[in-house]
């Protein structure tokens, strides 16, 4: 692979999905793994997510009795994402943009409106109006996740370049100091 | 011509910063709330960088400086969370490990083996674990708060460039060799 250059826009579609269906696998597996006698490997794998999730049981889905890595909410915000990332996939080379990435990035306004569910699921339930469940936390958050893919997208095309390009001008400093930096 | 805005000072700047936040004991609960404050480090790195330009910021160099901002916070986070047990004598990864089991215990009685065989690790070892595990979480969820950032805050339109590649801004040195190349 040449890395001067970005990622076709296939390969970054399959990047993504992978990386999105191996992060969903890291949030189902404890619960598997206790099930099997992996009993430390999947306590490390529930404390790996302490810091991004509360991980209450009671706000989490169960698979035989025993809670996912992380809460509802997260839970679909992931799924949304790996769907959505497997969309993209199913859809690859279906439209391309004259910026050069292999689909169109939609304006802010779609991401803002992607969270709104969530956030008025969140109202919802915290004003007492009705109480809310693990099922309509997750689907409210997957809007998000699946929405959120149609950005991430064009970075991960853009990613390896980027990377590569940054590499090269922090040696060019380190052999010539007064390169100057941007 | 102006060259790409720099990565780093808005990276470890907000890295640091909300790595600090991420470290303190109620501040960080907001992490709870979906990752918070680790996506609140790269959109603040997207944001630094955007007004930063002169040139727009393109999705690769957004998520770049969020995903090195995730891994920023996560390393200020674990070092300060060692300080604070140092000084507390409470938290720290020994004592999220130890959260992680009692949660366990409540569906898994029988789990004694599994949590004395991990007491029987080094306090030095899960240290060190908890900074690799934090940096490594936090790093795709800081690009992906990088990509939030220039989603809400780049107003400019993207620099054309041909399909698979990415816009070769000249630096002030000179046409910069680090950039994508453009295929002919």
């Amino acid at each position: 692979m040449n890395w001067n250059r970005s990622f076709r826009p296939m390969t970054a579609r399959l990047v993504l999905a992978m990386a999105a269906a191996t992060w969903c696998a890291a949030i189902v597996a404890p619960p598997l793994m206790h099930a099997v006698g992996l009993h430390a490997p999947a306590i490390v794998l529930r404390a790996m997510f302490a810091p991004l999730c509360h991980q209450m049981t009671t706000r989490s889905f169960l698979i035989g009795g025993e809670p996912m890595a992380v809460c509802a909410r997260c839970t679909g915000a992931c799924a949304g994402f790996l769907l959505g990332s497997l969309g993209l996939v199913v859809c690859a080379g279906a439209d391309r943009n004259r910026n050069g990435h292999g689909h169109r990035v939609p304006s802010a306004a779609l991401l803002v409106l992607a969270a709104l569910p969530s956030a008025l699921d969140v109202f919802v339930e915290r004003s007492g109006l009705q109480s809310a469940n693990s099922i309509s936390r997750a689907l409210t958050a997957s809007v998000f996740g699946a929405v959120c893919v149609l950005y991430v997208l064009p970075a991960i095309e853009e990613l390896p370049a980027e990377a590569v390009g940054e590499i090269r001008r922090i040696k060019r400093l380190v052999r010539r100091p007064d390169a100057g930096t941007s | 011509m102006q060259g790409p805005a720099d990565i780093w000072k808005p990276a470890l700047t907000s890295g640091v910063a909300f790595g600090l936040a991420s470290a303190i004991p109620i501040v960080g609960y907001l992490n709870c709330a979906c990752c918070s404050l680790v996506i609140g480090a790269g959109i603040v790195a997207s944001f630094m960088m955007v007004k930063g330009s002169a040139i727009s910021l393109t999705w690769g160099r957004a998520a770049l400086a969020g995903a090195l901002s995730g891994a920023v916070a996560g390393l200020t986070q674990s070092g300060t969370s060692l300080l604070l047990t140092m000084a507390l004598r409470e938290g720290g990864p020994a004592r999220q490990l130890e959260e992680a089991f009692d949660r366990s215990s409540q569906y898994l009685p029988n789990a004694d083996e599994a949590y004395q065989l991990m007491r029987s690790v080094p306090a030095a070892v899960w240290i060190v674990l908890s900074a690799l595990v934090l940096t490594v979480v936090y790093t795709p969820i800081g690009a992906l708060g990088g990509v939030i950032g220039r989603a809400l805050f780049e107003r400019r339109a993207a620099p054309p460039g041909p399909p698979g590649t990415m816009p070769a801004a000249p630096g002030p040195e000179g046409p910069a060799p680090a950039g994508p190349a453009i295929p002919s």
